[in-house]
């Protein structure tokens, strides 16, 4: 069963409702606030990749507050345990029970900032849950529930005292972007608004956390023709074939891809995918996903040119399969 | 790089592209042979229009030159423009010491002037050629022209032999069509008579068919559980064979003699005008005898030639005159019904003359009293060499009529200059059974006077054309009276031989008088009028000891023969030598005392040796008037007309041809696309049409294979192009099939919006887009350059060998190949 034209044109309207919403608090950054969105929709976590000053803390706030449901932020730091961010089994005296204490991952939206700088082992605590919605403590899961979804940052250039993310952990993360400086109009706006000291707070809640459900699944009704679908898998062994690129698109970054075209594609008003939304996220969806060598970086190589050749190298199809 | 099974068995149809090696493997070596052997046919036929075989053995160089250069380009994965620019360097630096030694520019390295020389017999050597009379000199400089049909041939050959065709069928074809165009042109530009039916026409075949065959099933799959090789080759070589044996017996039967054969000759007008000299009939009393009166324009007792190798009483032919205009007797072109080489043309120093008979060898040196651009010569050339003066200068432009046998050099001939010349003299005499032509020659304009007379004196003749050519000779003969105008009471009886002359003052008058001119002109006239053709040569007969002057000098007639050959009417045999009485003749009619007869018209100059340049000019007029008028190009209509419609129309014609072509080929292919089998097809292809007439609009459409339509749409002005780029798309990769009413709705809406795309631009840029054939060109490649996996394997990183580059542009092609295939084919 796909989804009908009816139900699409409702995820449009309903989908730009919350860019518009969400816009109130990042000015002139309609993209990455829909690539968020569709990240949110796609049952999938985002990493922002960005300079300090960019927005990147106010996009996951200003996306937490649209959303009808709780929000918590973590603040990751080298000294930051595991049990900090799962939560932690404590022995309750009165009762002569073990209690699980849920940590701040219990929550809709979940901004994991400057994630880079705890150590691995927290960093890890994170796998299970991204993956799977739930946290296993002392041998006992407990889901987070429904939406959830993790913002991450990082600082590109403040490397000293961090560690970078395994590709296990970025793999996760069904997409990475940046948010990048705002333009001129953008920027004289936010000077006029100096005043206005947390933009976050101007979004308010416009769907609940039902309704994002509703979304989630009528987006996984999408119709994808296997002429997209042929298209993504082309992409794939052609990533694994690049120069300089020492790891390609996981079969979990096609199912990612697919995923969120879906998604994409319902945010467009369609109940069918075309080779545009995959020539649109290839960049968000794949840039954290190739590996390069180290050769790359001395030839002047880097993960954004690979994806241009690769889009460059692989032909979208023009006709549906058999036809 | 190694294939997947899962990505072998996905894509049936995968051009597979592999860098070629240098060294030709067993199939380029195959095209290779044949392409040579094919050239070597084609410039065979060159066999004709030129002497000797230097234009084979340079055509070949050349050939060889191009197809090794065809082939290393390939192998270098260069593209074919590479090879086009290397060839054409070096057929400019080869071509000099190749083609152009008899020039002297046989070194090495050529310099400016052999290179110009080079580019103007390769631009202008062609029509040289055409309007040489062949055979040409071969080892001339227009060995430029099969020096440069055999580097074409090979590169056309090998090229298309190389060239990535889809379908097998075309494949095949393509190379062999390449080669029988070459054939085509080298025939065109030869002459009538085929060098070799059995070489040009069943060994080019038969060489043709076998690469025909060898390249289908190269490019077709293997046949399983067939014949054994060598069966099947034997069974080839004898169908062949067969094919060959039956072909030319064959070509016999259905194909036309020579004489319908088409050649550009037939097309190419020789620049050169004949009918602007005067006629030298009409200056005849130059070389009469003035019996005293002194004028420096009469030759009578000067010298005109001296003539060594031929004997006494030998007619040597100054000019031969075919036409009449009703002012004079002239020479001129094309005189002759049917196809047949009857015009001035350029000659080299041999002639290929088909007439026999007796061969002379003959020198001549002309006397102080010749002047004007005939040549004398006598029976027909078979060679000539001038000796002195600027002999080359005049042998470039020594023109030779193979009909009338007349020789004339332009720039004209001086007394002193000495050529020699080899002829054949045929059997000229007129003998009683002597069956005059039937070929009609319609009587000339304003010559019709001639018909009472003539009818009158051949009444008694019988019904013989011939013999009453020779019962009106007789009776011109017999009742005539010779006279050259000299002398007081013979004043009157003027020189020329218009129709005035010779109708009032001849033929009608009470006595007939007059010379060699007006004899012989009437003499021709009355052949004409009766059904022989004939006409007017003025000569003369080679006196004891080879001195010809002016009193030698004579006119006489030639009738043509049932078998096309020119018989001579001598003078005695039609002009009387009895001069007139003195008693002045009464021309003018009795009249009243009261009426005052009109004067006597005011006769030409009687002594004049040349036309004056006014009664030369009215007298072009009127022959061009009569001849667009008589023989208009196009019959039934005017001749201005007829030239025009001829000479624009044609290009005209050619270029409607051309456009219309361009504008049918597009609806052959937009009614392809929308009548494709499947309906998503039909989408894909009315969005195909969509972009092609923006492309034909000039719009800068983005391209490629990585280019989707939404991507397109951004490109294309127009309002509807967004929409309908995503209508395509949502029915291409939308859930539900699509139908083919949507498509149909859907190529409405395509040619909706394509004609308000054309309302946009202005009507000039409407019709250029009707017949743009931008829509035509391939799309451009991949935007950027992806290297491939077999780059990122060398551990180097360093600049990518050509082996490399030519591997990752296979596979890259290749994964095109692959979606392609899904597409629908356009």
């Amino acid at each position: 069963m796909t989804i009908s034209h009816e139900q699409a044109e409702w995820f449009k309207s309903t989908f730009d409702q919350l860019t518009d919403n969400m816009e109130k608090a990042v000015l002139g950054k309609r993209h990455v606030v829909r690539l968020a969105l569709t990240c949110l929709l796609s049952e999938g976590h985002v990493l922002l990749e960005d300079f300090p000053g960019t927005g990147k803390t106010m996009l996951a706030r200003a996306l937490a507050n649209t959303v009808q449901g709780s929000h918590a932020r973590i603040q990751f730091t080298p000294d930051l345990l595991p049990s900090d961010v799962t939560g932690v089994t404590v022995y309750d005296q009165h009762k002569g029970t073990f209690e699980f204490h849920p940590g701040p991952i219990f929550h809709t939206i979940v901004l994991a900032d400057e994630i880079n700088r705890a150590s691995p082992k927290t960093q890890s605590a994170l796998l299970e849950v991204m993956e799977e919605g739930r946290v296993t403590v002392d041998g006992v899961a407990h889901p987070v529930g429904k939406p959830f979804l993790v913002i991450a940052t990082q600082n590109p250039i403040e490397q000293a005292g961090t560690y970078r993310l395994p590709e296990a952990q970025l793999d996760r993360f069904l997409m990475k972007t940046s948010v990048g400086y705002p333009d001129r109009q953008a920027t004289v706006e936010l000077l006029n608004n100096a005043a206005v000291r947390d933009r976050a707070a101007l979004v308010t809640p416009v769907i609940t956390a039902a309704t994002i459900a509703q979304m989630s699944g009528l987006a996984d009704e999408v119709y994808v023709d296997p002429a997209v679908v042929g298209y993504v898998a082309e992409l794939a062994e052609e990533s694994r074939r690049q120069p300089h690129v020492k790891l390609g698109l996981s079969a979990r970054g096609c199912l990612a891809f697919v995923r969120v075209a879906k998604t994409w594609a319902a945010a467009d008003g369609r109940d069918h995918v075309v080779p545009d939304d995959i020539k649109d996220l290839a960049e968000p969806v794949l840039s954290h996903r190739l590996l390069l060598d180290a050769e790359a970086q001395f030839s002047g190589v880097d993960v954004h040119t690979v994806i241009s050749r690769l889009l460059d190298s692989v032909a979208p199809p023009t006709d549906r399969v058999g036809a | 790089m190694r294939e997947t099974p899962s990505r072998a068995s996905t894509t049936s149809t995968r051009t597979r592209v592999r860098p070629h090696a240098l060294v030709p493997d067993r199939h380029s070596w195959i095209d290779i042979a044949f392409t040579l052997a094919l050239t070597g046919v084609a410039l065979s036929a060159f066999g004709t229009s030129f002497t000797g075989t230097a234009y084979l053995v340079v055509g070949m160089v050349g050939a060889v030159i191009a197809v090794v250069v065809t082939h290393l380009t390939r192998a270098a994965g260069w593209p074919v423009i590479s090879a086009v620019v290397i060839c054409l360097v070096l057929f400019f630096l080869l071509g000099g010491p190749l083609t152009l030694r008899s020039l002297g520019d046989a070194y090495a390295l050529p310099g400016g002037t052999t290179l110009a020389r080079v580019a103007d017999q390769a631009i202008f050597g062609w029509k040289d050629l055409l309007t040489t009379l062949p055979p040409v000199d071969g080892d001339g400089p227009l060995l430029v022209l099969p020096w440069l049909s055999g580097m074409l041939a090979g590169m056309v050959g090998l090229a298309l032999a190389h060239l990535p065709v889809r379908r097998a069928w075309l494949a095949a074809v393509l190379p062999v069509a390449g080669m029988t165009v070459v054939l085509c042109g080298v025939i065109l530009l030869g002459v009538r008579h085929p060098q070799s039916l059995l070489v040009q026409g069943s060994v080019f075949a038969g060489l043709a068919l076998a690469w025909l065959a060898i390249r289908a099933r190269r490019a077709s799959a293997t046949v399983q559980g067939g014949s054994r090789s060598w069966t099947r080759a034997a069974g080839a070589v004898a169908m062949l064979g067969l094919a060959a044996a039956l072909a030319h017996p064959a070509s016999a039967l259905f194909a036309d003699d020579d004489a319908e054969r088409t050649v550009a000759r037939n097309w190419v007008e020789p620049p050169f005008d004949i009918g602007r000299y005067p006629s030298p009939l009409a200056g005849f009393r130059k070389y009469v005898d003035l019996k005293g009166k002194d004028d420096p324009a009469n030759v009578y007792d000067k010298t005109l030639l001296d003539i060594e190798g031929v004997p006494a009483d030998t007619r040597v032919r100054f000019a031969t005159m075919d036409r009449y205009d009703g002012m004079v007797w002239g020479a001129t072109d094309n005189a002759l019904p049917g196809p047949a080489d009857d015009s001035f043309q350029r000659v080299s120093s041999t002639i290929d003359n088909p007439v026999e008979g007796t061969e002379v060898d003959a020198t001549v040196t002309l006397g102080e009293g010749w002047s004007g651009v005939w040549l004398p010569t006598v029976g027909a050339l078979r060679s000539m060499r001038f000796e002195t003066g600027d002999a080359r200068a005049k042998a470039e432009i020594f023109r030779y009529n193979l009909a009338t046998s007349t020789a004339v050099v332009p720039s004209g001939m001086q007394p002193g200059d000495r050529y020699s010349f080899t002829a054949v003299e045929p059997d000229d005499e007129l003998g009683e059974d002597t069956v005059g032509s039937s070929d009609l020659a319609p009587l000339p304009q304003g010559a019709a006077f001639i018909q009472g007379p003539a009818e009158k004196w051949t009444e008694k003749a019988g019904a013989d054309p011939m013999d009453r050519v020779l019962a009106a000779a007789e009776h011109l003969r017999s009742e005539g009276k010779y006279s050259d105008g000299i002398g007081r009471t013979e004043r009157i009886y003027v020189a020329g031989h218009s129709v005035w002359r010779l109708s009032d003052e001849f033929v009608n008058a009470p006595q007939i008088v007059g010379n060699d001119e007006q004899y012989a002109a009437t003499m021709a006239l009355i052949a004409n009028d009766i059904g022989v053709p004939a006409r007017v040569v003025l000569g003369a007969v080679v006196p004891e000891g080879g001195r010809v002057t002016g009193k030698d000098v004579q006119a006489w007639v030639e009738l043509r023969a049932a078998d096309g050959s020119w018989k001579t009417l001598p003078t005695e045999r039609f002009m009387s030598t009895t001069p007139p009485a003195d008693q002045v003749p009464e021309t003018n009619t009795p009249m009243s005392g009261t009426v005052i007869p009109p004067p006597n018209p005011i006769p030409p100059p009687s002594d004049a040796g040349e036309q004056s340049d006014a009664d030369l000019k009215e007298r072009k007029t009127k022959r061009k008037e009569a001849d667009d008028e008589e023989e208009g190009l196009i019959p039934g209509v005017p001749g201005w007309v007829g030239v025009v419609l001829t000479y624009v129309g044609g290009p005209l014609l050619l270029v409607a041809l051309l456009l219309g072509a361009v504008i049918g080929l597009k609806a052959w292919r937009r009614h392809r696309r929308r009548s494709a089998d499947s309906p998503s097809a039909r989408f894909v292809g009315a969005w195909r049409e969509l972009v092609d007439h923006a492309r034909d609009l000039g719009q800068v459409v983005p391209l490629g294979p990585t280019v989707t339509r939404r991507e397109q749409s951004a490109g294309i002005v127009s309002r509807q192009a967004t929409s309908l780029a995503r209508r395509a798309d949502s029915f291409v990769f939308g859930p539900g099939v699509p139908e083919v009413t949507a498509a149909a709705t859907f190529w409405e809406s395509v040619d909706a919006e394509r004609r308000a795309m054309s309302q946009e631009v202005g009507r000039w840029q409407r019709a250029r887009a009707a017949v743009s054939l931008r829509s035509f060109r391939r799309t451009s490649p991949a935007r950027g350059a992806s290297p491939s996996a077999e780059e990122a394997a060398d551990p180097t990183s360093g600049p990518a060998p050509v082996a490399g580059r030519v591997a990752s542009a296979a596979t890259r092609l290749r994964r095109r190949a692959d979606w392609r295939s899904r597409r629908t084919p356009d």
